[in-house]
């Protein structure tokens, strides 16, 4: 089924159409589950943000004005949950020693591509949560700071002041899990 | 070029431009290529980005998504789906006020007809009419209505000017009553009761002179 979001939308709220549901599914799913992933790297927690955004943006479909503006809608929906899950998350992150994980550094160069992965995912979870979320964004989903700036409710300035920050932050705590030469 | 300095070129440049491009930007690659250090940190964190990247966009399996848009689609409800109550009552305002009718109704029916506000006497006019010790007297609120009833049952000639006509005499005032009817009855009759031969007593009207 074809059609902008909001002959969509108007298929789905008035006749029930299943089509039109699962035609603003395809259109969006990957872009929201991309952008989710980018923010909180495990690909499980991805999709159960992506499918509460969803679900969401569903149940509370009547109350948006413009149905043009669905895909920002969901978007934020999107974001704003996954910074929920984020902040979830780091409370189980800190009762994790941080120490013990960075001493496993091994010499071949498949363990050791793994090492850097695992490394860089938990020293950007340890970042302040603003930093994590724009250099995530930035260097993961490769978006501009226009963009950021919009799904965040920041500043462009403010967002690119984060990133300097996070990049920073983030050499400082792979320096001190096995980087440092 | 110094290796903080190097970090906050880096950092500058990566806001506009893509991790890889770093490679093409002469002076940041040139201390690269001096500083083993920086190089591999360096290559730490742009190779864990571009893992990390990779991971992130690699492609799901469609089965994946299908999940995802049954798992979504069962815990939304149709919008034009209606609860099993909004069926027995499709216009839920109507049914409120013909409830709202029946229990007014309901109350008359059990409570009877509403109350007409009336207007008792004050209690200085109670107090005022029981202070006069004559009954004749009593200065009694007239009644307009219990005036106009009596009058459609009595005779249009007669007038309603006895007071207890129209409050009635309580058990109490009749005796006295009965007393001073006859006592004037008996000052009036000056002539001699004659009695007739059935043994009745009539009242012969005094001869005038």
């Amino acid at each position: 089924m074809t059609g902008n979001d909001s002959d969509l939308i108007n298929a789905w709220l008035h006749d029930g159409d299943e089509r039109a549901f699962s035609a603003l599914m395809t259109r969006y799913q990957e872009q929201v589950f991309y952008l989710v992933r980018s923010m909180v790297l495990d690909v499980e927690d991805a999709k159960d943000v992506t499918q509460k955004a969803f679900i969401k943006a569903f149940n509370n479909l009547k109350r948006l004005r413009k149905k043009d503006n669905f895909r920002g809608w969901l978007l934020k929906i999107a974001v704003n949950l996954a910074r929920d899950h984020l902040r979830t998350r780091r409370k189980h992150l800190a009762l994790e020693p941080w120490t013990e994980k960075g001493t496993e550094v091994t010499p071949e160069r498949r363990m050791m591509d793994r090492e850097i992965k695992r490394h860089l995912k938990e020293a950007l979870l340890s970042l302040p949560p603003r930093q994590q979320e724009v250099v995530g964004l930035r260097l993961l989903k490769g978006l501009s700071f226009k963009e950021i700036s919009h799904l965040l409710d920041m500043k462009e300035k403010t967002a690119r002041t984060n990133f300097h920050f996070g990049l920073k932050a983030l050499r400082a705590l792979m320096a001190q899990r096995g980087l440092r030469p | 070029m110094k290796c903080r300095e190097f970090w906050q070129k880096a950092c500058t440049h990566l806001e506009d431009h893509e991790l890889e491009r770093l490679e093409t930007s002469g002076p940041l690659k040139e201390h690269l290529r001096k500083c083993k250090r920086c190089a591999r940190q360096w290559d730490g964190i742009s190779q864990g980005f571009s893992q990390l990247r990779e991971d992130i966009h690699k492609d799901m399996d469609p089965s994946f998504w299908q999940d995802m848009r049954r798992e979504v689609r069962s815990q939304i409800k149709r919008p034009d789906e209606k609860k099993w109550y909004q069926g027995l009552f499709p216009r839920p305002f109507a049914w409120a006020g013909a409830l709202a009718a029946s229990l007014v109704a309901l109350f008359f029916l059990f409570h009877g007809q509403p109350h007409k506000v009336t207007r008792f006497p004050a209690a200085q006019d109670i107090v005022a009419m029981f202070d006069q010790s004559d009954p004749f007297e009593v200065d009694l609120p007239t009644n307009e209505f219990a005036i106009g009833s009596l009058k459609t049952d009595m005779d249009d000639s007669e007038e309603l000017t006895d007071p207890y006509l129209l409050t009635g005499v309580s058990d109490s005032w009749s005796g006295v009553l009965d007393e001073a009817g006859q006592d004037e009855q008996s000052m009036e009759m000056k002539g001699p009761a004659s009695k007739d031969k059935t043994g009745s007593v009539s009242l012969v009207a005094p001869k005038r002179a």
